[in-house]
């Protein structure tokens, strides 16, 4: 894992396809609040 | 995901917390599997592995699933600073619903308005003054 992934730290602003197809940056998703980023490999 | 889902979704329609799965599926499969699931929080598809390789989270040991994401778990807070990190590589590595609440929880707990203040909101001073009352 990349080094600067601490507690403490800034996560980046990733941006990826969402669910629909559509451009959708982490940034866009948070609205003031926290949010949980969870990596999955699959839907279990 | 199915305890995110039973467990931490209804909470979150009504926390003004958020949730977002990053995952290797495109946009097609991802929304047969997020209606399947029942899920109304957003996944990300990082089909192309831009991500999970930039942040260098690429399991490259599994044969039958080459190049998916190692599950690690971020909880951010409203600016993206990490408040904690799970390392799912075990499965018991996972955050649970309950570990999840106590660190949004957290979180909440430092907003300015987490205790309830006596000081009438703005929408309540703007029903006095309509009602005609010193403000």
């Amino acid at each position: 894992m990349r080094q600067n992934l601490r507690p403490g730290e800034q996560f980046p602003d990733i941006e990826l396809p969402n669910h629909e197809g559509e451009p959708t940056q982490l940034s866009s998703l948070i609205g003031g609040f926290p949010i949980v980023v969870v990596f999955s490999r699959g839907a279990y | 995901m199915a305890n995110y889902v039973a467990d931490l979704q209804p909470e979150l329609e009504v926390n003004y917390c958020r949730l977002v799965v990053v995952w290797t599926d495109d946009p097609a499969s991802t929304r047969g599997v997020r209606q399947k699931l029942g899920a109304t929080f957003p996944f990300l598809c990082d089909r192309e592995r831009k991500v999970i390789a930039e942040l260098d989270i690429i399991d490259t040991t599994d044969v039958r699933h080459p190049r998916i994401a190692i599950p690690y778990t971020f909880v951010l807070d409203a600016e993206r600073v990490i408040h904690k990190i799970y390392n799912g590589w075990w499965y018991v590595g996972r955050p649970t619903v309950e570990e999840l609440r106590m660190d949004l929880r957290a979180l909440m707990a430092r907003r300015r308005d987490w205790w309830y203040d006596d000081t009438p909101a703005p929408y309540a001073q703007t029903v006095k003054r309509a009602e005609g009352e010193e403000t």
